[in-house]
């Protein structure tokens, strides 16, 4: 094989690995069994949420949210909602009826301080008396702002870790206290998301519902890939060891192939089928049984 | 050790931290996946290919930083050597960092994503340096 065929036998090898990564990625990305998921929508209605229609846009968001789960056809999802600006509000239980929601929704109004802390308190509360030990606990927080009364609210994310939530964040516009919203995600194993404008936020919402609704591991697909691309452009030193092993298999095979009695050379190696002391190819001594 | 050896393991350093940012961007960082997932409806095939390139492409790269800077004796098979031999492989990692760095912005920086940001621009200024001194080669 001539040095081009070579260097294009490599590169076809390693397309060949990388098209197997990549097939075996496709199964091992999993689709996780639908459990049964209560959600708390934990939103926040502060006097800032009444600038710019934010208000507005977090009814719309949260309404597309609640239409996303199809709570009238599925028995896995059961969404209520809390509302929260000094004082925390239950506008409504855990519940499966989409109209009750979305009449809560509508009733939503911006007034007041921002106690974030005890929201999630609230929502962690409701969660101990209304769920079973089965069912996923959510809660999808939003807020514009800062948490500027009530509970710290990485301590009341804390409490709600050690219960079994987890807690999706959205900031809404540039002033929402990105630092605690992240750690709070993150510290739950929930996931953190940034909504500049309105359009952001129906958006971001209707993602959410995606992942809550069909959430895909693809870390063991990843790894895949990850051992696939080294291995791909590492070729030619994979090539020579695997035939320096060849080559050494060969031999070891060869050796044990010659019999200690057969008489062989001492330098050269040859097997003499003679009955002479000597080597007939250089006249050396022969060792083994003659 | 002699002189020469010293100055080239100091110049192979930031080369080296390059290619282990760039595997910290594949196996770990989710800015390319999240994005690639965020403009597609989810399902396995696009959770698949989101997971392809967002693991993949910066893979490539920093399998050519480490081998530069490390292993500069082991072999790659031969179009990728060339690569490495040129500048189009140091122009494209730039590109990589600028759009990984572009996404962080526009999605939103915040106190998690700021080593990535950081890191994307020290390797991108690095990276347009190292170019330019091949180029002039």
């Amino acid at each position: 094989m001539d040095a081009d065929s070579k260097r294009k036998f490599q590169l076809l090898i390693g397309f060949t690995v990388f098209a197997l990564a990549v097939t075996m990625s496709y199964f091992s990305v999993t689709e996780v069994e639908n459990s049964p998921r209560d959600i708390y929508l934990v939103i926040d209605v502060s006097g800032s949420m009444a600038d710019q229609s934010k208000i507005t846009f977090a009814k719309n968001a949260a309404t597309e949210f609640v239409n996303a789960f199809q709570l009238d056809k599925s028995l896995d999802y059961r969404i209520g909602l809390i509302s929260f600006e000094v004082q925390v509000n239950t506008l409504a239980k855990l519940t499966d009826d989409p109209s009750g929601l979305k009449d809560a929704i509508s009733s939503l109004y911006a007034n007041g301080d921002t106690a974030m802390g005890d929201a999630i308190r609230t929502a962690d509360n409701l969660f101990s008396q209304e769920t079973g030990s089965d069912t996923s606990k959510t809660v999808l927080l939003l807020t514009d702002g800062v948490s500027n009364t009530g509970m710290n609210p990485i301590t009341a994310a804390q409490n709600a870790k050690d219960n079994g939530l987890t807690i999706f964040t959205v900031a809404y516009g540039n002033d929402a206290d990105i630092g605690t919203l992240n750690q709070i995600a993150k510290m739950t194993g929930g996931k953190f998301y940034k909504a500049l404008s309105g359009q952001d936020l129906v958006a971001t919402f209707a993602n959410i519902a995606d992942v809550m609704i069909s959430p895909a591991a693809h870390y063991g697909s990843r790894t895949l890939i990850l051992i696939a691309i080294p291995i791909l452009l590492f070729i030619p030193i994979i090539e020579r060891g695997v035939f320096t092993m060849i080559h050494k298999a060969e031999e070891t095979f060869l050796d044990k192939k010659r019999s200690p009695g057969r008489p062989t050379c001492s330098k050269c190696g040859t097997f003499n089928l003679t009955t002479s002391k000597f080597c007939q190819k250089c006249g050396n001594s022969l060792r083994g049984r003659i | 050790m002699t002189k020469r050896s010293a100055k080239e393991i100091l110049t192979n350093i930031p080369l080296f931290l390059g290619g282990i940012f760039m595997i910290y961007l594949a196996a770990a960082d989710e800015t390319l996946f999240n994005f690639i997932l965020g403009n597609t409806i989810q399902n396995q095939l696009t959770v698949a290919l989101a997971t392809t390139v967002a693991a993949a492409v910066p893979m490539f790269f920093a399998v050519g930083m480490i081998k530069q800077s490390i292993v500069s004796g082991l072999y790659t098979i031969y179009y990728y050597e060339k690569m490495l031999q040129g500048s189009i492989f140091w122009i494209l990692s730039i590109i990589l960092l600028i759009i990984t760095a572009a996404i962080i912005v526009i999605e939103g920086v915040h106190q998690f994503n700021i080593p990535i940001l950081a890191g994307c621009g020290v390797l991108s200024m690095y990276l347009i340096i190292y170019t330019i001194k091949i180029r002039k080669k």
